[in-house]
C-alpha cells in the first residue's frame, strides 16, 4: 500500500508492509468474526480432541479416552495435584477438566539446578460422542491419575437380541 | 550431579512379536534443587505407585525406573499418553553419599533425595581468641 503526499515540491512516498499475520497464516482472515471462527474449530469431528497448546492454560495434560459396553472412561494424566484442585464439570455432552497445579515454594537457601516440570492451570474438554447419565458420573484420582468413568444412557448401549429358531 | 545418559525412546515399527521384547522408555521430566545439605529430585510420574517405582545405584550411576499399566480398557476412541514407562538416568558426583540416598512417590511425583558426604557440607571454623 503507498501513499504519497506532496509538498512545495517533495514527493514522499510511505510504503506500508503488509506481511502474512497469525490470522492469514490460521486461514480465517482478520476480519472474519472471532466467534465464528471458535465455532467452526469446535463443530469439526473430533476436533475438541487436539491438543491446543497454551490456548486454555498454562500447560495440557495427557488425555485418552475409552469406551466399553457401560462407560465412556477419561483419564487424564495430572501428577503431584490434590484433588481439591481439579474440577469435572460435564455440560451437554462435553465433559471439562480443569484446575491448577500449584508450584512448591521456593526455599531460600535453595538452588534450582534443572526446572523441566510444569506447574500452573490447564483446561481440557472432550465432547462425548453419545449421551450418558450425568448423575452417574464418578471421578477418582489416584497415583497422578484422575479416572472419569460416565455411564452411558441405557438407550444407547448395545444390546443382545436373542436370536429365536422355529 | 551432571548430565543424564538415556535416550528417548522409540516407537518400534515392526509388528508386535520384536515390540514384546524390547522396552519402552521415556524420560520424566524432572527438577533438580541443592541446598547444603544436599540435592533433591523431583520426578513426574504420572500412574506410578511405591509398587511400580524402583531406584538403584550402581557404579554412581542412578536409575529411577516407574512402569505402570500402558494398555487401555475398552476400545480407544482418543488417545494421548505414551505406552512407555519412566526412566531417568544421573550420574551421581563425589559429593553424594550413594549409602544414604531416600526415594518416595506421592500422586505420581517420586522425590529422591541425594544428601551430600559430610566433608562436601560447608562448615564454618570457629575462630579462637
Amino acid at each position: 500500500m503507498n501513499l504519497t503526499t506532496k509538498e512545495k515540491g517533495k514527493t514522499m512516498k510511505l510504503t506500508k508492509n503488509c506481511r502474512p499475520t497469525l490470522f492469514d497464516t490460521l486461514g480465517i482472515g482478520r476480519w472474519n468474526n472471532f466467534d465464528e471462527e471458535i465455532e467452526r474449530l469446535f463443530n469439526t469431528p473430533f476436533a475438541g480432541m487436539t491438543r491446543p497448546t497454551k490456548f486454555f492454560g498454562d500447560w495440557t495434560p495427557a488425555l485418552d479416552l475409552t469406551e466399553d459396553k457401560e462407560h465412556f472412561v477419561a483419564k487424564i494424566e495430572l501428577p503431584g495435584m490434590e484433588k481439591d484442585d481439579i474440577e469435572v464439570s460435564l455440560h451437554e455432552g462435553v465433559l471439562t477438566i480443569s484446575g491448577e497445579r500449584k508450584a512448591e515454594e521456593k526455599k531460600e537457601d535453595e538452588g534450582r539446578l534443572r526446572t523441566e516440570r510444569v506447574f500452573g492451570s490447564f483446561s481440557r474438554s472432550v465432547r462425548l460422542p453419545k449421551p450418558v447419565n450425568e448423575d452417574k458420573v464418578v471421578a477418582n484420582y489416584k497415583d497422578g491419575v484422575l479416572t472419569v468413568t460416565a455411564p452411558l444412557m441405557d438407550e444407547v448401549k448395545p444390546k443382545q437380541i436373542a436370536v429365536k429358531v422355529k | 550431579m551432571n548430565s543424564t545418559t538415556d535416550k528417548t525412546c522409540t516407537l518400534p515399527s515392526d509388528s508386535g512379536a520384536a515390540s514384546a521384547e524390547r522396552e519402552l522408555w521415556q524420560q520424566p521430566r524432572a527438577d533438580l534443587v541443592e541446598n547444603e545439605h544436599g540435592f533433591q529430585a523431583t520426578l513426574d510420574m504420572p500412574g506410578v505407585n511405591k509398587d511400580l517405582l524402583s531406584v538403584a545405584v550402581e557404579d554412581r550411576i542412578l536409575t529411577i525406573e516407574g512402569r505402570r499399566k500402558t494398555t487401555l480398557d475398552g476400545s480407544t476412541l482418543h488417545r494421548e499418553s505414551t505406552t512407555a514407562g519412566f526412566r531417568r538416568r544421573f550420574t551421581l558426583g563425589d559429593s553424594i553419599d550413594v549409602n544414604a540416598i531416600t526415594a518416595s512417590i506421592r500422586n505420581g511425583v517420586a522425590t529422591i533425595g541425594l544428601p551430600k558426604v559430610a566433608k562436601a557440607k560447608p562448615r564454618t571454623i570457629p575462630v579462637a581468641g
